[in-house]
């Protein structure tokens, strides 16, 4: 999926750029594409996943306790017991990264559903 | 059983916990002991460090009362009436509220020192003890008024304070924003922020450590999955564990 970002970039990282002669666009692409919680942890033995630990730093600062707080814990225990059920049992990181990426999605759709009830309560009051 | 001949029991945990933070175990003990006050016993205290150490220590105060040794002479130890006009007076000013806590605590030193003197003989606790060739605990009049009082010895004040520091527990009640933390946790991590300023070892950084380092800092990303509290906890202690054993082995 294609998306256009505009980005306001530091002059530390313009110039490390530079330097090291790659562009922001690439680097970033880099990055993005790495993101991947199914992944991370359907792939406990595969170090120097930065760029979903990035991410994932960065969720722990903006967590928040709300009402969303609480679908995101139910389908992290979920995903947790998904994946310690096929890891454990079969140890096969491949389904069980399918498997995580199922409840992944099954927990987007929860959110959606939670903010379009949400919209939907304020448009009729 | 509670012979103060007998070495103190240092628990892995607590072995652990000084280890991953430099800190030598004297260190650590001795800053437990410079914090515990009588004073602070007498009400509900709000002084960083001093309130969770006598916190900790009235904790096992309450459900120990040890059972006083029949000495061969029949005078008391503590000269009751003077002891009881002395916590009087520190019960009065610590309603003094119209100073602040740190200036009732300067002040409580005298009526301590005076209540010190007035024990004729301590029984319980010695002056220092010896937690192995080297090391040493030097116990303030605070500590040894407090272990006569209750007529317990400092080894299982000290065992019960150790029992509660895990580096796992401390790591996990953190990250998952736990909503209570027991004071002796709450103490060693104070005690890793900086609380009285305790000096870290110079250790040799070996493979060990720095994978340690490495990995220490993957930690709470890496089981953001795990929500429940006793499971993060187990997890952490494996982990700690583990990576205590490899640092110990590459340095012998």
């Amino acid at each position: 999926m294609e998306v256009t970002i505009k980005l306001d970039i530091a002059e530390d990282f313009n110039l490390a750029c530079k330097i090291f002669n790659i562009t922001p666009e690439t680097f970033l692409q880099t990055i993005v594409s790495k993101i991947s919680l199914p992944y991370f942890y359907s792939h406990p033995n595969t170090k120097k996943q930065w760029a979903t630990m990035l991410f994932l730093e960065y969720i722990m600062l903006i967590e928040k306790d709300d009402d969303e707080a609480n679908i995101n814990g139910m389908y992290l225990d979920k995903m947790y017991s998904v994946l310690t059920n096929i890891l454990s049992e079969h140890n096969d990181e491949e389904k069980a990264e399918s498997c995580a990426r199922k409840v992944f999605k099954e927990w987007h759709r929860a959110i959606i559903s939670k903010r379009a009830e949400y919209l939907i309560k304020k448009i009729l009051k | 059983m509670n012979n103060s001949n007998d070495l103190l029991e240092i628990p892995l945990e607590f072995r652990i916990a000084c280890l991953l933070n430099n800190f030598n175990i004297q260190d650590v003990l001795q800053a437990y002991v410079d914090h515990v006050s009588f004073f602070c016993t007498l009400y509900n205290s709000n002084l960083p460090g001093f309130s969770e150490a006598t916190y900790i220590t009235s904790e096992y105060s309450v459900g120990n009362k040890g059972n006083r040794q029949q000495t061969d002479d029949d005078k008391p130890a503590i000269n009751r009436l003077v002891a009881v006009k002395y916590v009087r007076q520190m019960v009065a000013l610590s309603f003094k509220t119209q100073l602040t806590e740190t200036v009732r605590f300067k002040q409580s030193k005298k009526m301590v020192n005076k209540l010190f003197s007035a024990i004729a003989s301590f029984k319980y606790c010695p002056e220092k003890l010896y937690i192995d060739e080297e090391s040493m605990l030097i116990f303030t009049k605070d500590f040894r008024i407090i272990c006569e009082i209750h007529s317990i010895y400092p080894k299982p004040y000290l065992e019960h304070f150790m029992n509660k520091v895990s580096w796992a527990e401390a790591h996990a009640r953190v990250d998952l924003n736990a909503d209570t933390m027991d004071s002796g946790l709450l103490l060693f991590i104070k005690l890793t922020n900086g609380l009285g300023k305790l000096k870290r070892q110079e250790i040799e950084i070996t493979d060990a450590v720095l994978e340690y380092i490495d990995e220490a800092e993957q930690l709470r990303a890496k089981h953001y999955l795990v929500r429940n509290l006793e499971q993060r906890i187990a997890i952490y202690r494996e982990f700690f564990l583990e990576h205590y054993n490899r640092i110990i082995n590459q340095n012998t």
